[in-house]
C-alpha cells in the first residue's frame, strides 16, 4: 500500500497488518536485546515504534558509551515455523530492504523464532543487494556473544561520523 | 550505563517480560495488565477443564541477584495479595540470570495487627516440575474464591 505525504510526491509505505510481529514476538525481541547475564548491565535499550511507523519496528540505543547515545534500527519478522537447522526462513520484501537502505544509520532485519524464543539478525547496509532477504544463518543468532559483536559494530559506525551538526539556522 | 533509561527501569521491565512469557508458556488463555496501578501486575486466565476459565492475580518482583530461600516483601503488598478474592501468585524474577521463583501468598502468613513492615516468605525456584505444579494450580483453583 502506498500513500502520498505532504503533497510533495514523496511516497510513504504503510505496513500491512500481516507484517505486525505480535505482542509475543515484541516481548521476545525486547528480552533478547536487553539480555545481560554476561555483562554488568544491558548493552541496549529499545522502544517499539508502533505498527503505524513505516519500515522499522524498533529504535535501539546503546547504553554503554559515555556522553553519547549511538543507535540503530530494526525491522522484525516473526515465524512459528519448524526449528531452524542451517538458517531461519523469514519473509521480507524487496521494498523492505530498499527502504532500510534509505535510512542513514545501521539497520538490521530480525528473525524471531517464536516457539524457541530465539532471535536472529542480518544487516542491511551499503552494498547489500536490493532484494528480499529470505534466510538468516543460524550463526547470526543473537547470543550473548553476538550481542557484544553487534554493539561494537554500531559503536564503530558512529565513531566514523560527526556526533552532531556544527551549525544551524535555528541557533 | 549512560544517561538512558535507568537500569532499574530496564530490569523491572525485563522481569515483567520474563514473567509474561512464562505465564504464556504455561498455557494461559490471556495475560492482561491492569490499566490502573492496582498493585497487581497481571491478571491471568487458564481453562479449568470444565468449560470455564479461572482467573488469578500475579505480582512480579524484580531482582538482579540470585535469590535465597526467603524473600522480603512489604507487608502491605503481601496483605493485598493474600486477602484478594482470586488466587494470587508471587513471581520473583532474577532478570539478570533469567531465573524465576514463586510463592502463593496466604492470609495465614499474616499475623493480624502485627504492625510489621516486611514479611519474609519462603519462595521456591521454578523448574520444569514446579512449572507444571503452578500450571495445575492456576488452572484448577476453585471458581470464585481462593485457597
Amino acid at each position: 500500500m502506498f500513500s502520498t505525504a505532504y503533497g510533495t510526491g514523496r511516497t510513504v509505505k504503510k505496513r500491512a497488518m500481516k507484517d505486525v510481529i505480535g505482542k509475543r514476538g515484541e516481548n521476545i525481541v525486547e528480552l533478547c536485546l536487553t539480555e545481560y547475564s554476561n555483562y554488568p548491565a544491558p548493552l541496549f535499550d529499545l522502544t517499539h515504534l508502533g505498527d503505524k511507523w513505516p519500515v522499522v519496528d524498533y529504535y535501539v540505543e546503546l547504553t554503554t558509551v559515555p556522553g553519547k547515545r549511538p543507535f540503530f534500527f530494526l525491522q522484525a519478522k516473526a515465524t512459528a515455523a519448524t526449528t531452524p537447522k542451517k538458517s531461519l526462513a523469514i519473509s521480507t520484501k524487496r521494498d523492505d530492504i530498499a527502504s532500510l537502505l534509505e535510512i542513514p544509520a545501521p539497520t538490521y532485519n530480525l528473525g524471531i523464532h517464536e516457539p524457541s524464543k530465539r532471535v536472529f539478525i542480518r544487516s542491511v547496509h551499503d552494498g547489500v543487494a536490493v532484494k528480499a532477504i529470505t534466510r538468516i544463518p543460524i550463526g547470526y543468532e543473537l547470543t550473548a556473544n553476538n550481542l557484544k559483536i553487534l554493539h561494537d559494530e554500531v559503536v564503530r559506525f558512529w565513531r566514523q561520523r560527526r556526533h552532531k551538526p556544527t551549525n544551524s539556522v535555528f541557533l | 550505563m549512560n544517561n538512558t533509561r535507568a537500569q532499574a527501569e530496564i530490569v523491572g521491565r525485563r522481569a515483567e517480560l520474563l514473567a509474561e512469557l512464562f505465564l504464556q508458556d504455561l498455557g494461559a488463555t490471556f495475560v492482561s495488565r491492569p490499566t490502573a496501578d492496582t498493585g497487581i501486575d497481571f491478571i491471568v486466565a487458564f481453562p479449568n477443564g470444565q468449560g470455564g476459565t479461572n482467573l488469578s492475580a500475579v505480582e512480579v518482583k524484580a531482582t538482579e541477584h540470585p535469590v535465597g530461600d526467603f524473600y522480603a516483601l512489604d507487608s502491605k503488598w503481601y496483605k493485598r495479595l493474600a486477602n484478594s478474592n482470586v488466587p494470587s501468585l508471587l513471581l520473583v524474577v532474577d532478570a539478570k540470570h533469567n531465573r524465576l521463583y514463586h510463592a502463593w501468598p496466604s492470609e495465614e502468613d499474616v499475623k493480624p495487627n502485627s504492625g510489621i513492615r516486611t514479611i519474609r516468605i519462603r519462595i521456591t525456584p521454578i523448574d520444569d516440575e514446579v512449572k507444571e505444579q503452578i500450571r495445575e494450580r492456576l488452572a484448577g483453583a476453585p471458581a470464585g474464591g481462593h485457597r
